[in-house]
């Protein structure tokens, strides 16, 4: 447990670096975005100035109120956290692969530690969800700082004041990361950190039996899908409804469970046995 | 002891390990030689369960390898297995980190030794010196077994020099020291036991010195014989 | 000291000859300390095991003792010390007759011969010595 939890320590700082870059990245655009698009309303709060429509209420009723989905829908805030998901997801890759390139092939060290190898797996799936959290919990700060900028920038008037259940609500995208209930929570961060623990599966079958560990993990990335998505085949060979919503959840989040706990059982056993340097 | 018993693998078609079995004896140091491609660096990999094998067993003290095993054998590959953007000091404290056979005062002593500073950066150093980082990451284990592949091959000949002097000192006395070479001129006298491999497979194996107190032939005679008879 | 052996012969024994030169040149004093083993393999730059045999062959023809854990000592015994002058004079005389055996020479030409550079090998050396 020890071993595993520096393990995890020793991936967050190796990556923290480009980590950090990226969390002080999205801090940027995103406040940019708030100026440039409280630039942008006032600019056109103006036109309508000059267009001789003075009211309040009238200049409301022709461009709107100055809300935060304006915000969130703009490429200003959902830019960044794209960035930062192909970040992560490409750095799940490099997180593996790094350790094998180069000259300087780290992955002998971490196979000849004196520990369980499937901490090494464990590790570096945590390392990358900690960091997915992290920027989680960056965005819903950032939402609250922004909020606040929006109201400093444009006259109380034009502000749809909304509360940050309503701000998230209002985007689809939003509401994957902080859903509103716990359950639902629960289940995407769980199907999410199992997700990584199939892709880590699938690049320790490559790095196992090289080109024939990609037809490997082919099948695997297949059987994975199929399991997942059981119930709804099952629902449309019988072509009719055979579970309620509820029910599909419940299966669904329990297949997910078990497609996390074989790919756990299947990646022990190839760094084990099957892992070459 | 490490036993290498009846060990086969192959990279697709190429057998690379045909049926290899030796011994490497504690307190002894073992050379493995053979021209690159003959198996030397795959069985090391074999020994430490960094490549599967498709038959075969590897013992080592009579019993196969478990992650405690790794607290009592050390493996110095050809290249060294720390990270460049790391300096010698964060190395060595990774080591610390999670071996509990990581010795500190010897890790001081052998820096001393090579001269070397623990705040340089690894990527910074000439590869003379990224050897020796190598060589000290595994030597300051107090393991019982200590495996290089190739410590010699591709550094100048001050370094090889310091290297070698390794080998004539208390940081391998009483350890099992097994080491593969290409060139055997440099450290003839300094094995006591030859293990002469080919495609895969030990050709002869002896006690170098019994060899030339019998038949009065070195090494290099041997190696003559076997590889071109 | 010698730094690279004849690869044929066991170096161990290779390490007695050169211990026995210095004692009977008297470079090692009769009751003399030896390095360690472990000193000594990194000066010669060998294996210490092979130091170790060259040790217990030194101690079994008694060139050596050791008492409990102190250093092995040169030995006093005036015996022995003769011994290995004698020793090292017939090697060194046989290695010269097979040499010169197949040249053909009478022994009264040789020893003629052996006196004259012998005496002026002497001169030579005592000369450098005074420099």
């Amino acid at each position: 447990m020890k071993n595993f939890i520096k393990l995890v320590n020793f991936e967050l700082n190796r990556f923290f670096p480009i980590y950090a870059a990226l969390g002080i990245l999205t801090i940027m655009l995103q406040v940019v975005g708030v100026f440039i698009t409280s630039n942008d309303y006032i600019f056109q709060i103006e036109e309508q100035t000059k267009m001789g429509i003075v009211k309040e209420s009238a200049i409301i009723l022709e461009i709107g109120q100055m809300g935060m989905t304006r915000f969130t829908g703009s490429l200003w805030f959902g830019g960044p956290i794209a960035l930062c998901v192909v970040t992560l997801l490409i750095y799940s890759l490099f997180i593996w692969y790094r350790d094998w390139f180069g000259k300087n092939t780290f992955i002998y060290r971490l196979l000849m530690l004196p520990t369980e190898r499937l901490n090494l797996y464990l590790s570096k799936a945590v390392a990358i969800f900690l960091m997915v959290l992290g920027l989680v919990a960056l965005q819903l700060v950032l939402l609250l700082v922004e909020r606040q900028l929006f109201s400093m920038l444009i006259p109380a008037a034009y502000i749809k004041t909304s509360t940050i259940s309503q701000i998230i609500l209002g985007s689809e995208y939003l509401l994957v990361l902080y859903p509103t209930s716990f359950i639902a929570v629960l289940a995407n961060y769980s199907r999410g950190f199992i997700a990584i623990l199939v892709l880590f599966t699938l690049i320790l079958l490559e790095r196992s039996f090289k080109i024939k560990g990609l037809l490997l993990a082919g099948i695997y990335a297949l059987a994975t899908l199929i399991v997942l998505f059981a119930p709804y085949w099952i629902q449309a060979i019988f072509n009719r409804q055979l579970f309620f919503t509820s029910e599909l959840f419940w299966i669904t989040l329990a297949l997910t469970f078990v497609v996390g706990a074989v790919s756990i059982w299947i990646s022990h056993r190839l760094l084990n046995r099957r892992i070459t340097v | 002891m490490i036993e290498v018993k009846q060990v086969e693998k192959r990279f697709g078609r190429k057998k690379v390990l045909n049926g290899m079995s030796f011994t490497a004896n504690k307190g002894e140091i073992t050379c493995l030689i053979g021209i690159n491609g003959s198996g030397k660096t795959t069985v090391l990999n074999a020994i430490m369960n960094l490549t599967p094998i498709k038959r075969g067993e590897i013992l080592i003290s009579g019993k196969p390898l478990t992650k405690e095993t790794y607290e009592k054998i050390a493996f110095i590959p050809d290249a060294i297995t720390m990270m460049p953007s790391m300096t010698i000091q964060q190395a060595m404290d990774f080591m610390n980190d999670f071996y509990t056979t990581w010795n500190q005062g010897r890790a001081t002593e052998i820096l001393n030794f090579f001269k070397l500073s623990s705040k340089d950066k690894i990527a910074t150093l000439s590869k003379g010196n990224t050897a020796k980082v190598n060589m000290l990451l595994g030597l300051a284990l107090d393991v019982d077994y200590l495996l290089m592949d190739e410590p010699f091959s591709g550094i100048d000949i001050f370094s090889r020099e310091q290297i070698a002097a390794v080998f004539t000192s208390h940081l391998v006395e009483n350890r099992g020291v097994l080491i593969t070479t290409h060139e055997i001129s440099d450290i003839e006298h300094l094995i006591d036991k030859a293990v002469l491999i080919e495609n895969g497979k030990v050709l002869t194996e002896f006690n170098a010195e019994e060899m030339r107190e019998e038949k009065g032939k070195s090494v290099v005679d041997v190696m003559r014989e076997v590889y071109q008879p | 000291m010698p730094e690279i052996f004849n690869q044929r012969e066991p170096v161990y024994l290779q390490v007695v000859r050169h211990f026995k030169e210095k004692i009977a040149a008297g470079e090692l004093r009769p009751g003399e300390e030896m390095p360690s083993r472990r000193e000594l393999a990194g000066n010669l730059g060998i294996n210490p095991n092979t130091v170790q045999r060259a040790y217990k062959r030194m101690e079994e023809e008694n060139l050596l003792y050791t008492e409990g854990n102190m250093p092995s000592k040169i030995t006093e015994d005036t015996n022995v010390l003769t011994q290995v002058r004698h020793e090292l004079m017939l090697d060194a005389v046989e290695t010269f007759i097979a040499a010169v055996k197949p040249i053909g020479v009478s022994l009264e030409e040789l020893q003629t011969k052996v006196e004259e550079q012998f005496l002026l090998e002497d001169v030579q050396t005592g000369g450098e010595k005074n420099d």
